[in-house]
């Protein structure tokens, strides 16, 4: 407590002077004469004492009276952490959330967060406890709740750290709140300090901040121009000696002032292309790099604009490019068969094709090995080949799709690969012959890898698929129904079997049974059904921010998993794992990172989260109407708030007059009652 | 119709108080007490006028003065006979316990004006009076006497007195029944601080010499009324010995003391047909001398 006039306090000297009338008082009072004691009795001690204790309650009423006064006229300053120290109850137990997200490493704006953050620290009270978190896209608590500010202040300096990464204010507030749960006191508060950037509003879900935690927003962000790569398409897998297409890359920049620019293209260091911009009125410019040539392997690559801003992370973007072989399907099929035309046509169309067809009537000497050929198409074969050829193929992680049409003897299948398929096959069903003239697949698990393309737009390129025959088949206890006809039979039926998988396509890759290859879904569905059996995954060719790497599938395409090691791009060693399955690991700096193992070296390239590069704000209002309710919001401190505030602070003197003016009444009563009188007038005889 | 009028401001003690002379307190006292008998007590006196007695019945209706009726509710009937013989003994407590006062007049002032006033009375009536200040014991004397000189020679002695010693009314009585030989009015004005028992023991020697008795109880308002509010030590005038005061435990305890002992004198006076009246110093000396009043009419 501090006091405005505290000259005042000087007063409470004032308050001898009762002590010095007490003192005098009881002496005069000591004897009075009378005319005898013949008719006086001697009180009993304790009256005596309790009369004496009214004498002494009388003086403290007295010198607590001058006290007050002499308080309020020195006006008074009451402080929060006074208040605390006096009254328990309204100890704090609060969470520091501090954003350490990219766009708050910007100088001055992260040394000004610490600021508040330890500005905060000094404003605890002795019974106050406080916690550290400092959040992204993921929030990490610091501390355990602390009371020491020494142990918090050190924590803050040693600890917090900024970081790449994006803006999540739901997962910080929930964390936040969840800390608060464990917290001691009754009164909880967030203290967030933040540049309130709008990209990290996204996905609030409706959750908003418990009323009982009041939630104060300290912004210590201003918007600036931000000149950032917002997107760059580059395809990682390159079959071809020369990458195949254009790079694209969409730069964003401020629409308010537009400028020129330049940007480049490296690989391996060397600088590819470099090209001009101007920054149009739209704020958004696509630049476009020539092809180039490719090593065998892994090389990498970033595109670097310019003239450089406050948020430099962003204004490179890092990638990678591999050149890989080809992979064979191998399509086995009767001399007579002419229907895998369409199918080899899907799986060679365009530029860059991961596939190499071939064509044959059964598998050549060593020709079903499963890295180098990763998958088997069996179309429309009468008979199937030797069983145990292909499930040592299938268990060693190849893949087999077995599409059944006219020529299928389906006795011949139960009895020879009843134990590899797994459908049981019935009959051929035609559908002319009935009522309806075809029917389609209606029931399609969207979610699976292969129909997942087909998910948000293209449903109806399936389902409008016309199927005039197929073969009625009997789903396996194990096996995975991907898709039905209208009629409810199986249409594509799914098996793992060691390693590989087997798939059945119920009808014909050839227009005769279905208008299917006629259909514009048809090119994507096959390439996917590739992919997925052929265990074929295309690794983008850059990652962001707390992406997790999976090490598993990186370390070593055999499969096979060995001593390894990941370096971070600045060329320290992150992790080194020699486990059975390392799992996955969160890329936290932006650049190519080096993943070593036994047999080889790979990069994966990382980049900032792209949203994060926006910097716009959010007004605090609209902050509040998302996450925070009524009752817990604490308002930014303004100019007339400051002053009511201290106005607050300060009028604790006419509380202190009151009181004092109370116990000068109350004094009044009491001495009133007890107020000695030497020979008082007007009393009545009761004689 | 009321006694109370305008010439009882004189009879006030508080008035008195400021009259420093006693004979003009004396004369003012009875001459307005007179006035309140009659209103003009100059004429109706002739030399042969000697006083004035209640009705009694068998008196002569014709001697009733009717305007002292009026004026007093009570019949009054003149008397004129001419010198009564009497003798008038003012016994006068002089312990220290009479020097407590709270207003401007103390138990001894009031016991002084009181005696001035009846041998004022005693004078005009020819009467004998004389004056004994006692405390423990006898402390001075002035012998009855009818002369008018002796009633200055009685002011100048009640002027002097002072307070002494220690209240024993007993043995200050018992060593003054010789001087008080023939049958007499005996006038005692004390606070009466003394054991009933023993006082009462003394009275009856006095009375069954044949002396018509008076007590006078002078007590201070505050004795009466113990109006302190606040815890006191008070301090015995007499004794020096002090106690607590304490309202609320002794205020109710000093109250049926006291009015245990005025309730045991008035038996005692009753039973022994001796008049005793209490008098409170913060009032009119009117009532001593109703009372004197009365008691020499039972004589005569």
């Amino acid at each position: 407590m501090q006091f405005l006039a505290p000259l005042f306090l000087i007063g409470a000297l004032a308050i001898g002077v009762p002590i010095f009338l007490h003192l005098v008082h009881r002496e005069k009072t000591k004897r009075t004469p009378f005319a005898s004691l013949m008719f006086i009795r001697k009180i009993p001690f304790k009256e005596l004492r309790r009369r004496r204790l009214t004498h002494l309650f009388l003086l403290f009423l007295r010198c607590l009276g001058i006290l007050l006064l002499v308080l309020a006229f020195g006006r008074p300053v009451i402080t929060g952490a006074w208040l605390n120290q006096v009254n328990p109850l309204l100890a704090r137990s609060v969470v520091i959330l501090i954003d350490h997200s990219l766009s708050m490493t910007r100088q001055p704006i992260w040394e000004a967060a610490l600021q508040a953050a330890e500005e905060k620290i000094q404003s605890l009270g002795q019974a106050d406890e406080a916690l550290i978190i400092q959040f992204g896209e993921s929030a990490e608590v610091l501390s355990q709740w602390e009371e020491s500010p020494q142990q918090l202040q050190e924590i803050l300096r040693q600890r917090t750290t900024p970081s790449f990464e994006a803006t999540s204010y739901l997962e910080a507030l929930r964390v936040a709140v969840d800390q608060l749960g464990a917290a001691r006191n009754i009164k909880k508060e967030i203290y967030l300090i933040t540049d309130l950037q709008q990209a990290g509003m996204a996905a609030s879900a409706g959750w908003r901040v418990p009323g009982d935690i009041s939630v104060e927003i300290e912004n210590v962000g201003r918007e600036t121009h931000n000149l950032f790569i917002e997107d760059v398409r580059v395809e990682r897998a390159v079959f071809t000696d020369q990458y195949p297409h254009t790079i694209l890359a969409r730069v964003r920049g401020n629409p308010q002032q537009p400028g020129k620019g330049e940007a480049q293209l490296f690989v391996e260091g060397n600088l590819i292309d470099r090209t001009t911009f101007d920054m149009g009125s739209e704020g958004v410019v696509n630049l476009t790099f020539k092809p180039f040539d490719l090593e065998e392997g892994v090389s990498r690559g970033k595109i670097v604009i310019e003239p450089t801003d406050e948020l430099p992370e962003d204004n490179v973007y890092y990638f990678v490019v591999e050149k890989q072989a080809p992979r064979r399907i191998l399509v086995l099929q009767d001399r007579q068969a002419s229907s895998a035309f369409y199918l080899e046509s899907a799986l060679s169309a365009g530029e860059n094709l991961p596939f190499a067809v071939e064509m044959s009537v059964a598998p050549g000497p060593g020709q079903l090995n499963s890295l180098d050929t990763p998958l088997v198409v069996l179309n429309d074969l009468r008979q199937p080949p030797s069983l145990s050829l292909f499930k040592s193929y299938i268990e060693s992680g190849g893949g087999l799709i077995v599409v059944l049409s006219n020529r299928v003897l389906a006795e011949t299948y139960n009895r020879q690969w009843g134990t590899l398929l797994p459908v049981e096959l019935n009959e051929r069903h035609f559908v002319r012959q009935e009522s309806k003239p075809f029917t389609s697949i209606t029931q399609v698990n969207w979610e699976h890898p292969i129909f997942r393309i087909f998910q948000d737009v293209h449903k109806a390129a399936i389902a409008s698929t016309q199927f005039y025959s197929y073969w009625r088949l009997t789903a396996k206890p194990d096996a995975t129904i991907l898709a039905r006809f209208n009629e409810g039979d199986p249409a594509l039926v799914e098996q793992s079997l060691g390693e590989g998988r087997v798939l059945v396509f119920a009808s014909s890759l050839d227009p005769v049974w279905t208008d299917f290859p006629l259909r514009s879904a048809y090119v994507p569905f096959w390439y996917r059904m590739a992919q997925y059996a052929g265990r074929w995954q295309s690794t983008p060719a850059a990652l962001q921010i707390n992406q997790v790497l999976s090490v598993d599938s990186s370390s070593d395409s055999s499969g096979t998993s060995g001593t390894w090691n990941l370096i971070d791009p600045r060329g320290q060693r992150v992790l080194g794992l020699n486990e059975e399955k390392p799992g996955f690991i969160q890329l936290k700096m932006p650049g190519h990172y080096e993943v070593r193992s036994n047999k080889k070296t790979d990069w994966v390239a990382v980049n900032t989260p792209p949203h994060e590069s926006d910097l716009s704000a959010v007004a605090i209002e609209e902050f509040q109407a998302v996450f925070v309710p009524l009752e817990a919001r604490v308002e930014e401190v303004g100019f007339e708030q400051s002053v009511q505030a201290k106005d607050r602070q300060q009028s604790l003197w006419w509380l202190f007059l009151l009181v004092g003016a109370a116990v000068f009444m109350a004094e009044w009563l009491v001495a009133n009652r007890t107020r000695p009188q030497a020979f008082p007038q007007g009393g009545e005889s009761r004689v | 119709m009321t006694r109370t009028s305008n010439s009882n401001r004189f009879i006030d003690p508080q008035v008195l108080s400021r009259i420093r002379d006693l004979q003009l307190i004396a004369k003012t006292v009875v001459e307005g007490f007179l006035t309140g008998l009659h209103h003009s007590p100059y004429h109706g006196f002739s030399l042969d006028f000697a006083e004035y007695r209640e009705y009694a019945p068998g008196d002569d209706p014709r001697r009733v003065d009717w305007m002292v009726y009026a004026r007093t509710d009570r019949f009054y009937v003149k008397k004129y006979e001419g010198d009564t013989n009497t003798q008038l003994h003012i016994l006068l407590d002089v312990s220290k316990s009479m020097a407590f006062s709270s207003q401007k007049v103390s138990k001894l002032d009031y016991a002084r004006y009181l005696a001035a006033a009846l041998a004022y009375l005693a004078m005009r009536q020819k009467d004998a009076a004389g004056l004994i200040s006692f405390d423990s014991d006898m402390v001075s004397q002035v012998p009855p006497r009818t002369s008018r000189g002796h009633f200055f020679t009685l002011l100048h002695h009640l002027e002097g007195l002072e307070v002494t010693g220690k209240t024993d009314i007993s043995g200050a009585l018992e060593k003054l029944a010789h001087l008080i030989r023939r049958r007499a009015v005996v006038v005692l004005i004390s606070d009466f601080y003394q054991d009933i028992e023993k006082l009462a023991k003394t009275l009856r020697f006095f009375y069954h010499r044949g002396n018509d008795l008076i007590l006078f109880h002078v007590l201070d308002p505050v004795e009466l009324e113990m109006p302190f509010q606040d815890i006191s030590t008070l301090e015995d005038m007499e004794t020096q010995e002090h106690l607590s005061y304490v309202p609320e435990h002794s205020r109710s305890t000093y109250f049926s003391l006291l009015k245990e002992h005025i309730e045991g004198l008035r038996r005692e006076c009753r039973n022994i047909d001796v008049d005793y009246e209490l008098l409170n110093t913060g009032k009119p000396l009117d009532q001593a001398l109703h009372r004197y009043l009365s008691v020499r009419e039972k004589r005569y």
